[in-house]
């Protein structure tokens, strides 16, 4: 087991796919490091379910149903309690303008598929330390 | 001077002889041609009223003169031919010739020569009657010459008939003098009421006012207008319809003035013709305007189909490739040397499989201008260990070492994403081409404005004919691969292009067996004040 990167309570990180696959894998990269995780199947979900979760990051696959990952950042951001929390952005295909509206609507970084455990990983870490401090 | 002898060379001593001889000499003077005699060697002996009528000498001003006084000089050669033949006893007969009258003028005369011979047949003189055919002459003459102009007419009214525009004569005061029978044709009216009319009659008539002027400016340039001139001109036929024509004018002095003669072209067959074309290119551009527009929307619908297979496509792959690396993982479990063999296979041929899709996905993009890169300041060192990192598992997996050599600490001008993609085609390449136990280097020089950076390997290098080749699309140094795991055939174009993108260049140099070292270079950053950092 790798060692959490934080002090005394376990971090709770928010994850958002519509693909089942992709968030069992996301599930089980994070929690093999201790960290706390919630699913959401789209935007729709993270709204209901963010406040009681409360969680300390949130990643959203770019392409969902109902709500896409662009909006349901831009309505985080709306929210003053998720106004900083790390928010990072899933996909599978970067197109051009991509980090243009990805960094418009309100995401500290973004993380293209196929996402590598490693870097997953030190992502979130970075993120997390960061916010931190 | 009167030689008897040789007027009268018999003896005219009996009565019936002498009567006889006063009738003949009343014959011959009161014959109308001129009847005169002369002598062998050209001397005038004899000269009725006839020959004074013709040529205009009284009897006594001509006996005795030589012939020549009526013969113009330049055919007095004519004249020393007519006497030989009669010498020889020959005659000649209405005979044309030219003589000249005592005022001097000329007279056309046909001769009648024949040698006179006395009793014992000696040619004696000569005796020449001549008959004036001047006015005779004349006449032919000015028959032939009539015929000649009325052939000359008819040719040039056969002309004017069957050319092909109408032609109309016009004088100073509009009216139409000649109309050809094409004018019928583009008029509408017959000749005869063409034939007086005023040519004003044929133009529409809102212009009729405008045109008597124009005209009267024309007579009094008498310039030639010639046809075309891109005037939109149109006629005004008898049922009132009018025709769109051409018209070109030219001033002629006649017996009647100055007039004017037009040439009218109808150019309704044209102007139809060049509607059709008009309204064809019209077409044709439309069509081609809604073809661009179609191969647009087509390259637009192929962008997005691309990339929505390669987001399809990279979406399981994701899964397969993070679900087998997190089973090679130890926190996961514990396989056996078999799992993790096969799990070595999905993990390669997944990796190869994801390389296939981006690289497919960014030439398409680059090919249809679709992708640019955004330049930032980026820390070169970062971006090398990053690449490094990001290769290193690959590598170690193959037992290559990869090692970063002297890096300096400068920032480079360059798009994150497409400087990462290079290093890792570089990087990837390296590991792929060269054996276990083998080694990758990075390293790069500041030169300057720009840095150059070195990726080499000790792999099995390129021969030297395949160095400059190898940048080409879809190129695989062929024998040197075999056994080596095929890749797109894109990779080093996609760098190549990436690499000028961002306004560096790349190139290889290689030896068999002595390893291959690509270098690039990139713009360095000077003044690295406000670069932000990126996401």
């Amino acid at each position: 087991m790798i060692s959490p990167d934080y002090p005394q309570e376990p971090r709770r990180i928010l994850i958002a796919d519509d693909s089942a696959s992709s968030r069992d894998l996301l599930r089980s990269i994070l929690e093999a490091n201790g960290y706390v995780v919630e699913e959401a199947e789209d935007g729709q979900q993270v709204l209901e379910i963010i406040e009681s979760f409360g969680p300390h990051l949130v990643i959203l696959d770019l392409h969902m149903p109902r709500l896409d990952g662009y909006s349901t950042a831009t309505s985080l951001r709306k929210t003053a309690i998720f106004q900083r929390t790390p928010i990072v952005a899933l996909t599978a295909a970067i197109t051009q303008t991509a980090p243009d509206r990805i960094s418009e609507s309100g995401f500290s970084a973004y993380l293209v598929k196929p996402i590598r455990p490693s870097s997953l990983r030190k992502c979130i870490a970075s993120l997390l330390q960061i916010d931190s401090i | 001077m009167k030689d008897p002898a040789k007027i009268s060379p018999r003896k005219a001593d009996m009565p019936q002889q002498r009567d006889a001889e006063r009738w003949l000499a009343a014959i011959v003077e009161s014959s109308d041609d001129a009847i005169i005699g002369k002598s062998l060697d050209g001397i005038i002996t004899s000269w009725n009223a006839g020959a004074q009528r013709i040529f205009g000498y009284a009897a006594d001003e001509a006996i005795g003169k030589p012939i020549t006084i009526l013969i113009p000089q330049e055919l007095w050669h004519e004249e020393a031919e007519i006497l030989k033949r009669l010498r020889k006893g020959e005659r000649v007969d209405h005979y044309e010739t030219t003589r000249l009258h005592k005022d001097g003028n000329s007279i056309v005369v046909s001769l009648t020569i024949s040698p006179i011979r006395d009793s014992s047949g000696t040619i004696a003189g000569i005796s020449k009657i001549s008959r004036d055919v001047t006015e005779h002459r004349r006449l032919l003459a000015s028959e032939q010459h009539a015929r000649a102009e009325m052939l000359a007419e008819r040719k040039f009214r056969e002309l004017i008939e069957h050319a092909p525009d109408a032609i109309l004569q016009v004088d100073t005061s509009g009216t139409i003098l000649i109309a050809n029978r094409t004018a019928e044709l583009t008029f509408g009216y017959s000749l005869d009421e063409l034939i007086g009319m005023q040519v004003d009659e044929l133009v529409p008539e809102a212009l009729r006012g405008e045109h008597a002027a124009h005209r009267k400016t024309f007579e009094a340039a008498g310039v030639s207008r010639p046809m075309g001139l891109g005037l939109d001109l149109r006629a005004r036929r008898k049922d009132g319809s009018e025709v769109p024509v051409e018209i070109s004018l030219s001033p002629a002095q006649t017996e009647n003035g100055i007039c004017v003669t037009a040439v009218i072209r109808d150019v309704t067959e044209r102007k139809r013709a060049e509607q059709q074309i008009e309204s064809l290119k019209k077409s044709y551009l439309a069509e081609l305007e809604a073809r661009h527009r179609e191969a647009e929307r087509l390259n637009q619908l192929k962008s997005e189909f691309i990339a929505s297979v390669s987001h399809e496509l990279r979406t399981p792959l994701h899964t397969i490739i993070g679900f087998a690396e997190l089973l090679d993982e130890p926190e996961t479990g514990p396989l056996n040397e078999k799992q993790k063999r096969f799990l070595h296979h999905i993990h390669t041929d997944s990796d190869h499989l994801l390389s296939l899709i981006n690289d497919v996905l960014d030439l398409s993009r680059i090919e249809a201008g679709g992708l640019t890169v955004r330049t930032e300041g980026l820390l070169l060192p970062t971006v090398v260990s990053e690449a490094v990192s990001a290769i290193r598992p690959n590598a170690e997996s193959k037992r290559i070492s990869i090692r970063e050599g002297q890096i300096p600490s400068v920032h480079v001008l360059a798009d994150a994403l497409r400087v990462r993609q290079i290093f890792y085609n570089l990087l990837s390449n390296g590991v792929k081409f060269t054996d276990p136990g083998g080694e990758v280097h990075v390293s790069a020089v500041q030169d300057g404005d720009r840095v150059e950076i070195t990726v080499s390997d000790t792999g099995m290098g390129i021969p030297a004919l395949e160095c400059e080749r190898i940048f080409d699309k879809f190129y695989q140094v062929g024998y040197t691969t075999a056994g080596v795991r095929q890749g797109t055939g894109l990779g080093l174009t996609i760098c190549k292009q990436l690499v000028e993108m961002q306004g560096g260049k790349i190139w290889v140099d290689s030896e068999p067996g002595h390893g291959s070292r690509f270098h690039f270079t990139l713009p360095v950053l000077r003044d690295v004040t406000g670069i932000t950092d990126r996401l």
